[in-house]
C-alpha cells in the first residue's frame, strides 16, 4: 500500500479534492478522509466523481443506521453525477467532529470492468451521528485517471488521501 | 504500532464456472485481507461461498449478516446463519451479479481474518456491495443492488493455510481475487 498523494483544506474551505494523473501501475486504490462541512441546513454526503464524468452514468446505493434504525437507500438514472460515501457533519454538529471513512475502487484499470466503489464510513457527535455503508457504479469500463472527492463546502483540516495497492506474487501461495 | 499490507498473490479467473483457492498461505502474517471482485457465471441467485483448509464441516461455519438492497427492494434486515447450516461460510450475502445482471458490472468485497495462525476460532468481517442501475432485492431473484456487512465465525482452531472462494455456479470470468498479508510491527 503506497501513499500517493493527500490533500488538506486550508482556512477558506473548499468544494471538493481532486487526484488527477492517477497512476496506472497498482491494482486497487482507497481513499481515507477525515471530513467536516461548512453548510448549514441538512447533513450531506461526501461525493465521488471518477474521471471528470458528471454525466448520467451513475448508480449509488447506501445502507445507514443513525443510532436508532437502519435504513437502506439510493439512486439511478439522472441528474446525480456521483457516487455517494458517508454522511458529512456539518455546522450545527459538535464542534470539531470530522467524519471519517475509507473507499475502496477495486481494479481500476481493468477495462472489462464498470468500476463499483465500495465505502464505510460515518461519525458520532455523542448524540446524533451515522454509520455507513455505501456503495456505486461508474457505468463505464474506462481506466480511472482522475477522482474528485466533493461536498458542499469542506472545513478547514479536512483531509483526503488517495493510497495504491499493489499485487505480486511474493510468496508462491 | 505501524501496519504493513503485504501482497500475497492475486488470482483472475480466465474460464467462466471456476473458483480459487489459495493454498500455501505463509504464517508469518498477523492478519490477512482478501479484497475480491466477483460475477456469477450463472443465472440464478447466487453468491459468494468461503471454505478454509478445505474444511467441509457444516457444523464448522456461523455467521451474522447486516444487509440493504437500496430503494424499492427489501428493507434492510439482519440475519444469522447457525453452524451446521451449511458446510461452507455462506451468509448468502455477498450476493454476486449473474449473467443476466448488468453487464460488465462486478461485486466489491473484503474480507478480514485477524489472528488467521492463532489458536482461537477464526473470525472473519466481510463488508460487500453490488450496485447496479436496476432494482435491488425483493425477496427472490438475481440480486441488483446490495450493501452487506457481515460477522462470520469458522469453529476451529486450527491455522488457516487454504482458502477456497467461489460461488455455487462458479466465478465468472474476469472475476479476480486479492490476498494480502498483514503485519503488526512495533515502532
Amino acid at each position: 500500500m503506497y501513499p500517493i498523494a493527500t490533500a488538506t483544506v486550508g482556512s477558506g474551505g473548499s468544494t471538493g479534492v481532486t487526484f488527477s494523473s492517477i497512476p496506472q501501475n497498482f491494482t486497487h486504490l482507497q481513499i481515507r478522509y477525515f471530513v467536516r462541512g461548512t453548510n448549514s441546513g441538512t447533513n450531506d454526503f461526501t461525493y465521488v466523481q471518477l474521471n471528470g464524468d458528471g454525466g448520467n452514468n451513475y448508480a449509488r446505493h447506501h445502507m445507514q443506521g443513525d443510532g436508532s434504525s437502519v435504513s437502506s437507500f439510493g439512486q439511478t438514472g439522472s441528474g446525480i453525477g456521483a457516487i455517494w460515501a458517508a454522511q458529512v457533519p456539518f455546522a450545527s454538529t459538535t464542534s470539531n467532529v470530522f467524519g471519517s471513512g475509507i473507499i475502496d475502487i477495486l481494479d481500476y484499470t481493468n477495462t472489462n470492468k464498470n468500476k463499483t466503489v465500495r465505502s464505510i464510513g460515518g461519525f458520532d457527535a455523542n448524540g446524533s451521528g451515522y454509520a455507513n455503508l455505501s456503495s456505486g457504479v461508474w457505468m463505464n469500463t474506462s481506466a480511472i485517471t482522475s477522482i474528485l472527492v466533493s461536498y458542499p463546502n469542506y472545513a478547514q483540516y479536512t483531509t483526503v488521501s488517495l493510497y495504491g495497492i499493489t499485487t505480486s506474487s511474493v510468496t508462491g501461495a | 504500532m505501524s501496519v504493513f499490507l503485504q501482497p500475497i498473490y492475486t488470482q483472475t479467473v480466465t474460464t467462466g464456472g471456476s473458483s480459487i483457492t489459495f493454498n500455501n498461505i505463509p504464517q508469518t502474517f498477523t492478519d490477512l485481507k482478501v479484497e475480491i471482485t466477483g460475477r456469477s457465471f450463472g443465472s440464478s441467485n447466487d453468491n459468494i461461498i468461503i471454505r478454509f483448509n478445505s474444511d467441509s464441516t457444516a457444523s464448522h461455519y456461523s455467521n451474522t449478516v447486516l444487509a440493504g438492497y437500496g430503494t424499492g427492494g427489501a428493507s434492510p434486515s439482519s440475519s444469522r446463519g447457525a453452524a451446521g447450516t451449511d458446510n461452507y461460510l455462506n451468509p448468502y450475502s455477498p450476493h454476486l451479479l449473474v449473467s443476466t445482471s448488468t453487464a460488465n458490472t462486478f461485486s466489491s468485497c473484503e474480507l478480514y481474518i485477524p489472528n488467521y495462525a492463532g489458536a482461537n476460532y477464526k473470525q472473519v468481517m466481510i463488508d460487500s456491495v453490488i450496485d447496479t442501475n436496476v432494482a435491488g432485492f425483493s425477496g427472490s431473484g438475481p440480486v441488483g443492488v446490495e450493501n452487506a456487512f457481515v460477522a462470520a465465525n469458522w469453529l476451529q482452531t486450527s491455522a488457516i493455510t487454504s482458502i477456497f472462494i467461489g460461488s455455487y455456479a462458479g466465478l465468472a470470468q474476469y472475476s479476480t481475487v486479492s490476498l494480502y498479508g498483514v503485519l503488526r510491527q512495533g515502532v
